[in-house]
């Protein structure tokens, strides 16, 4: 009965531990996606506009791709952190057991 | 949304407003996110300036000329409902459009009822901001308009004399000169003289006007009409 218990305590942590990773990196990525959709919508203007400045329009391509590998970086962090985490857990009978078919 | 222009900092924008060309502020501390928001504005046609730091920000007057602020909600040391409130100690505060990176419900609402235009989060579309900004921009242009008047009204009423003033506050509650000079034991003669130089200093052609000049100065209607 304590280990049932036991193993609904630690199911709420991880489900919060979670739902903290899922805000703090949707927060995290909010950063340069907004910035990527801002330099495109810029970009639509200055195209649309009688000169366009290729120059600032250089730089905003430059920037968009700059801004995509800070969201890929975040990810791949996101992705270390919870793989480190899940071979720890493997150690414990309870994510053993799940583990094997 | 204001019309489509290159981007040549300086001699686009026009609006009704008496002095500068308008200036957006943009204060944000993520530089990317901050570029970014700073050539789509400018790209509107906009004149941009850009922050990386509330005390930046504040310590730069931006108050003192026409514009708007597109203010990031969470900026490192202050928070931007702090900053709003900064603002609103200017004799000309700012209208303040907040960007957030997700919808805090509770934080927009404290946001709005402090006075400000918009709450955005980061991937709202390109319109929400542009139309924000233009609103934001108009209603500062009105407010300054607004207030200019009331500046120019006080300065009207200052140069009333006491007696004239007497004559004021009594036409306003609707009295004839008969009424007013019983009141003020003056005579007809010299009721129609204060009241004739009441209208001229106050440049004011009825009554109706007179009264409303008088809401907006709070000047208080004295005497019954009988």
């Amino acid at each position: 009965m304590g280990r049932h218990h036991q193993s609904n305590d630690r199911e709420v942590d991880s489900e919060a531990a979670l739902g903290h990773l899922v805000t703090s990196i949707a927060h995290e990525l909010q950063q340069p996606l907004g910035a990527i959709l801002r330099n495109a919508d810029a970009a639509a203007l200055i195209l649309g506009s009688q000169a366009p400045n290729l120059s600032e329009l250089r730089s905003i391509v430059e920037d968009i791709r700059e801004d995509n590998q800070r969201a890929a970086t975040i990810i791949r962090n996101l992705k270390a952190r919870v793989e480190s985490p899940r071979m720890e857990r493997a150690a414990s009978p309870i994510a053993h057991r799940t583990k094997s078919p | 949304m204001p019309p489509l222009r290159a981007t040549q900092p300086g001699i686009h924008f026009q609006t009704d407003t008496l002095h500068a060309c308008p200036v957006v502020h943009i204060v944000d501390d993520d530089r990317s996110s901050r570029l970014a928001t700073a050539r789509l504005l400018r790209a509107a046609g906009h004149t941009v300036r850009t922050y990386g730091s509330a005390t930046e920000f504040l310590s730069a007057s931006p108050s003192r000329t026409p514009g708007c602020v597109v203010l990031d909600l969470q900026l490192p040391g202050a928070n931007g409902l702090e900053v709003q409130q900064a603002l609103a100690q200017a004799d000309d505060p700012l209208p303040v459009i907040f960007l957030s990176g997700r919808g805090d419900v509770p934080q927009s609402v404290q946001a709005m009822k402090a006075g400000a235009v918009d709450f955005l989060t980061k991937a709202d579309g390109a319109d929400l901001l542009l139309n924000a900004v233009s609103q934001a921009l108009a209603r500062d242009a009105a407010d300054r308009r607004k207030r200019e008047h009331r500046t120019e009204l006080r300065a009207r009423y200052e140069r009333l004399s006491a007696r004239e003033r007497e004559v004021f506050a009594h036409l306003i509650s609707g009295q004839l000169n008969k009424q007013v000079g019983f009141d003020l034991g003056i005579s007809l003669q010299t009721t129609k003289i204060h009241r004739h130089r009441v209208f001229e200093k106050m440049q004011a052609d009825s009554v109706v006007q007179l009264a409303r000049m008088a809401v907006d100065l709070g000047v208080d209607p004295v005497g019954k009409i009988r």
